[in-house]
């Protein structure tokens, strides 16, 4: 029997509708998403001159290629963004885990702390970090003179040694909450029966939460790991907040690095070579992501 | 169930004379909770105190952790007289910053919900007639996996090439895609909505945009609401759009706090003056969550963002 391919015709109305919808969103995708990366590559090859882009061959790939090799900026830069990223990797997403997991299970002032713990994504992280920058600088000496005796002259953010666990303490502080709320809104999905049979069975919280829960939202986990593949790269480490364009050359990272470039006065200078570096890091990162996309697919299929 | 008994104030189960992982996860975890909750509430009561202390007779003194003195809101009038920014020859007041903020925050906030909204629901109920359709849902799925760095010099130049560059209404136009999380979450809530009430309306004589804005729409109103309110405050607090996009052509209040904070000129370099203006960015936002409370957290609390 021959198979027939009949051809669905578009109602009229439909069209108008659909086209109506989608024009301006299509549009929209078309210049600003393929657009804009497109004219990364155009921007690679380019250099800003007295108010125009000209063509520069090869230069900025050279560029980057001298700075990977001697710029101790760029060194620095590229160690705090893998630093950062596993901090939160490691430590922010299993507190943020286990939080959830706190509350999905109506543990004593579940309540309170949920409220509690939507604060920071309420407010800015300019405020919060503004707002941590004289707390850590005035309130922490201040209480520790007095509680223990430890007079620390220059405050635990201004102090050169403390400085970085500053600013690590307050990514972690300020970061968690946020994923939070996510991996809580998964857990809701899960129905109550599946963890009071376990619980009949005999298993514990941390069994619950190592073979019931953290199976069953990750989904979520998968989503959220993938999607962060981008911040590798992108997380400022909170250091613009904090310091403006200022920031020690010791604690940036990549994100921040190229903020700091765009931000900074005559930034139409670094553009070209902003986007060659980024060219450079995406064409490394999508393959990476891509892969590990795949094989947590393969996971997710083997613990389910 | 004889070697197991209750621990009576965490009300979980423990084996006799040792803790199980669990208890011990338990209490782990609701120490670390207490502690991270006591230094957030500590950092906003040290914020707020300190805002009404003044600092030569009280916090310049010593007392930089301690309750005030004597309640001042000098700080705040100091904040409120420096509440401007100066763009080439002319002056733009607080009332001009707020009426920016605003046009900026709630344009924003609105074609960052009503853009994937609308694409949402043209896949979801012509995907299944015009199979075509779903890419929409695969360029999303591609474009949230696909790890882009460094093309803001790229959007940058392209704005600036385009004429949208210090425009409120050319950010609007950077904002209104649909590559977002928000995409995924209205195509659910439409993708569960019913085909028969589509139906029964076009029986009746219903065209495409009666039943978009006479049934769908307010159907999912809540949700539009709670997604709309959460980008509300994303755009309100974001100072880094304005800083790169509008600059002192257009600035917000969250903008203005950024360059209040970088001013050392002497009256308003002191901390209590700094605090005082960090509280002007957050009080807007406490008053929408006494006021909503209950529709973000409880939204929130089932799913994300879930009815």
């Amino acid at each position: 029997m021959v198979k027939v391919k009949t051809k669905r015709k578009i109602d009229r109305n439909d069209l108008i509708f659909i086209v109506t919808l989608l024009i301006l969103p299509t549009l929209q995708f078309c210049i600003f998403y393929i657009g804009t990366n497109l004219n990364s590559f155009a921007l690679a090859f380019q250099r800003y001159e007295n108010g125009k882009y000209v063509p520069n061959g090869w230069e900025n790939f050279r560029q980057v290629f001298s700075d990977l090799a001697n710029s101790q900026e760029v060194h620095y830069a590229l160690k705090n963004s893998f630093i950062v990223y596993f901090v939160g990797l490691l430590i922010a997403v299993p507190i943020a885990i286990t939080f959830a997991f706190y509350i999905y299970k109506k543990f004593p002032f579940f309540r309170t702390f949920k409220v509690l713990l939507y604060l920071p994504q309420l407010l800015s992280l300019l405020t919060l970090c503004l707002l941590y920058r004289y707390f850590a600088d005035n309130a922490i000496p201040d209480v520790m003179n007095k509680l223990f005796g430890i007079n620390i002259v220059s405050g635990f953010y201004s102090n050169k040694e403390t400085q970085y666990a500053a600013y690590m303490l307050a990514f972690v502080l300020f970061g968690a909450g946020g994923t939070l709320l996510l991996y809580l809104g998964a857990m809701s999905g899960i129905s109550e029966s599946v963890t009071e049979a376990a619980e009949i069975d005999g298993a514990g919280n941390f069994t619950q939460l190592v073979y019931i829960v953290v199976p069953l939202i990750f989904p979520t986990i998968k989503t959220f790991f993938i999607c962060g593949m981008a911040g590798l790269f992108s997380n400022q480490f909170n250091l613009f907040y904090f310091e403006g364009l200022g920031a020690n050359p010791k604690y940036g990272t990549i994100g921040y690095y190229f903020y700091k470039l765009i931000a900074e006065r005559g930034g139409r200078q670094n553009y070209a070579y902003v986007a060659t570096f980024g060219l450079l890091l995406s064409a490394m990162l999508i393959p990476i992501t891509l892969i590990i996309n795949k094989l947590m697919d393969k996971w997710q299929e083997k613990i389910s | 169930m004889k070697n197991v008994f209750k621990c009576p104030f965490f009300n979980v189960k423990r084996r006799k004379g040792k803790f199980t992982a669990g208890n011990i996860l338990f209490i782990i975890t609701f120490i670390v909770l207490v502690v991270y909750i006591a230094l957030l509430l500590w950092l906003m009561i040290w914020g707020i105190l300190t805002s009404v202390k003044d600092f030569y007779g009280d916090f310049g003194l010593g007392n930089v952790a301690g309750f005030p003195k004597e309640i001042t809101f000098d700080n705040y009038k100091t904040v409120f007289d420096n509440f401007y920014r100066i763009n080439g020859d002319y002056r733009i007041d607080a009332f001009g910053i707020i009426l920016y903020t605003l046009l900026y925050t709630i344009g924003c906030a609105f074609f960052v919900t009503a853009t994937p909204c609308a694409v949402a629901y043209v896949v979801a109920k012509f995907g299944k007639k015009y199979r075509w359709l779903n890419i929409y849902t695969s360029i999303v799925l591609v474009c949230l996996i696909l790890p882009i760095v460094g093309n803001y010099p790229s959007e940058l130049k392209l704005v600036q090439s385009m004429g949208l560059y210090q425009k409120i209404w050319g950010v609007w136009i950077l904002k209104m895609n649909f590559l977002s999380m928000y995409y995924l979450v209205f195509l659910g809530a439409f993708t569960g909505m019913p085909a028969s009430y589509s139906e029964a309306a076009k029986i009746d004589g219903a065209g495409n945009f009666k039943i978009l804005f006479k049934i769908y729409l307010p159907l999912i109103r809540n949700l539009f609401g709670t997604v709309l309110l959460i980008q509300f405050i994303v755009f309100w607090n974001d100072f880094q759009t304005p800083l790169l996009y509008l600059g002192d052509e257009y600035p917000t209040v969250a903008y203005w706090l950024f360059r209040f904070n970088e001013n050392t000129m002497s009256g308003v370099s002191t901390v209590p003056v700094k605090v005082a203006g960090t509280m002007v960015l957050v009080i807007p936002i406490f008053i929408l969550f006494l006021i909503f409370s209950k529709k973000l957290m409880g939204n929130l609390s089932l799913g994300g963002i879930k009815e």
